[in-house]
């Protein structure tokens, strides 16, 4: 899984000091920060549109320079106040050429119905946004005001930083505290927002207990399917940036480095179909390899060669509908698969013991759901 | 409770017999929570605690 590089951008009347405090919050989860400075920017340069504009074309500029030199494809980012407008202005401006991946906006001025759902997370120009909002931020409602009576001349901006977003959608996750507009930059939050950009990398509160209930999946597994628990292994994939990749180290037995790196289409194999249609798929190799369009030609080359057969459960949120029982909100596969020989319970799959067992470790999945819920909101583990 | 096993791509036979999907038809029945529980006996109970929340929150015992 690639590094994470972290953009940091400051609001007017700053120079940032919370951009210095979070670093070490962001280094403890492996990510890389890189916090921008576009100086002293006044209250007066903010109502006038040749300034701001100035200011958006620095930006585009520094991201596209960062993103040449790193190599990276898309940048996380953590923004405050006039910092959040900026990176927005970029990102549509952009039309899809600079991308970002994860994303906190903290006292955000952008507009309230900005198109999240139908132009942004849907055409995957950014994966996921926190809005951090204060309710007695008075300062974005200004914001609000300004842009509503000065016309032309006004930033499109909004009290989103108060307020929040009217038309939510998947991937857009709201946090909401008493308190100003500089309130949301507590150090207290540092933490969470760090563990948001990580994601899927996960903490080790929740890897502890995701990895232990993937070793128990994968023990019930073998003795049910009576075979060697050291031929039978068990992962997680999870959607990150377009692909479906397996979590570090929320896996059992995986000793086929190659295996870790692997990336599937959302739809492809029975990974991919378990997590688009909400159902356990299984799939078995058939003579000496697995069949065309399993696998694109590079990434099953990084298959363990004796691997036969895998099981794939959807992690989602049990539901019956329509009379059929789906995961609903799938947020990753766990993969139960084997080594060198395929069990004979798999290969008559009408066997009853066969379909308790596959309910039986699909629902045993909820609490690995839970955690990745958590997780994919940057929030700890609660006691249970 | 029914399952249905649905070969799901139909590109070639040889296919269309390694890929299975499991299908789960009408809600959860009391045998199979008890077979399902029965097959948890042995387990951690971290496992069955997951489990119970599971048929707990999505009513699939109901």
């Amino acid at each position: 899984m690639p590094l994470k590089i972290v953009v940091t951008l400051h609001g007017i009347r700053t120079r940032g000091q919370w951009q210095k405090q979070i670093t070490p919050y962001l280094a403890r989860y492996g990510l890389i920060p890189y916090h921008l400075d576009y100086g002293f920017f006044g209250v007066l340069s903010f109502l006038l549109p040749w300034t701001r504009a100035n200011r958006v074309q620095w930006l585009r500029t520094e991201l596209r320079d960062l993103m040449d030199r790193t190599g990276a494809k898309r940048v996380s980012l953590i923004a405050h106040s006039f910092g959040t407008w900026l990176a927005l202005e970029v990102l549509q401006a952009e039309n899809g050429n600079i991308r970002f991946d994860r994303v906190v906006l903290t006292g955000s001025i952008v507009r309230r119905d900005f198109p999240w759902g139908s132009t942004l997370l849907r055409k995957r120009w950014l994966q996921a946004v926190r809005n951090e909002r204060a309710t007695g931020d008075w300062v974005v409602r200004a914001a609000e005001l300004f842009s509503r009576l000065a016309g032309p001349i006004a930033p499109r901006a909004g009290a989103s930083g108060a307020n929040g977003f009217i038309a939510p959608c998947k991937g857009m996750h709201e946090h909401r505290i008493a308190g100003g507009h500089s309130e949301v930059l507590n150090i207290s939050n540092y933490d969470k927002w760090a563990r948001f950009i990580a994601y899927p990398r996960l903490p080790d509160d929740h890897l502890r207990r995701v990895r232990m209930l993937v070793q128990q999946i994968r023990a019930l597994a073998a003795s049910q399917l009576g075979v060697d628990v050291a031929l039978v292994r068990a992962n997680i994939f999870v959607p990150s940036a377009s692909a479906l990749r397996m979590i570090p180290g929320a896996w059992d037995n995986m000793t086929w480095a190659p295996e870790h790196d692997i990336e599937l289409e959302l739809d492809h194999g029975s990974t991919g179909r378990a997590f688009t249609d909400g159902t356990p798929f299984s799939i078995r190799r058939r003579g000496a390899s697995w069949s065309a369009g399993v696998l694109p030609g590079p990434e099953q080359a990084k298959l363990n060669p004796r691997l036969q057969w895998v099981l794939s459960l959807p992690i989602g949120r049990l539901v019956t509908h329509d009379d059929l029982t789906v995961a609903q909100d799938v947020v990753g596969v766990l993969n139960v698969d084997g080594l060198d020989s395929i069990p004979a319970m798999l290969q008559t799959p009408g066997d009853p013991t066969l379909k308790t067992l596959v309910f039986t470790l699909w629902a045993s999945t909820e609490k690995i759901r839970e955690s990745l819920a958590l997780a994919n909101t940057g929030e700890p583990l609660h006691d249970d | 409770m029914t399952i249905d096993l649905h070969a799901t791509c139909p590109a070639t036979a040889e296919f269309h017999e390694e890929i299975v999907q499991f299908v789960f038809r009408s809600a959860v029945s009391t045998g199979l929570l008890q077979n399902a529980r029965a097959m948890l006996d042995a387990a951690p109970r971290e496992l069955a605690e997951s489990f119970e929340q599971a048929v707990r929150t999505s009513g699939l015992a109901s």
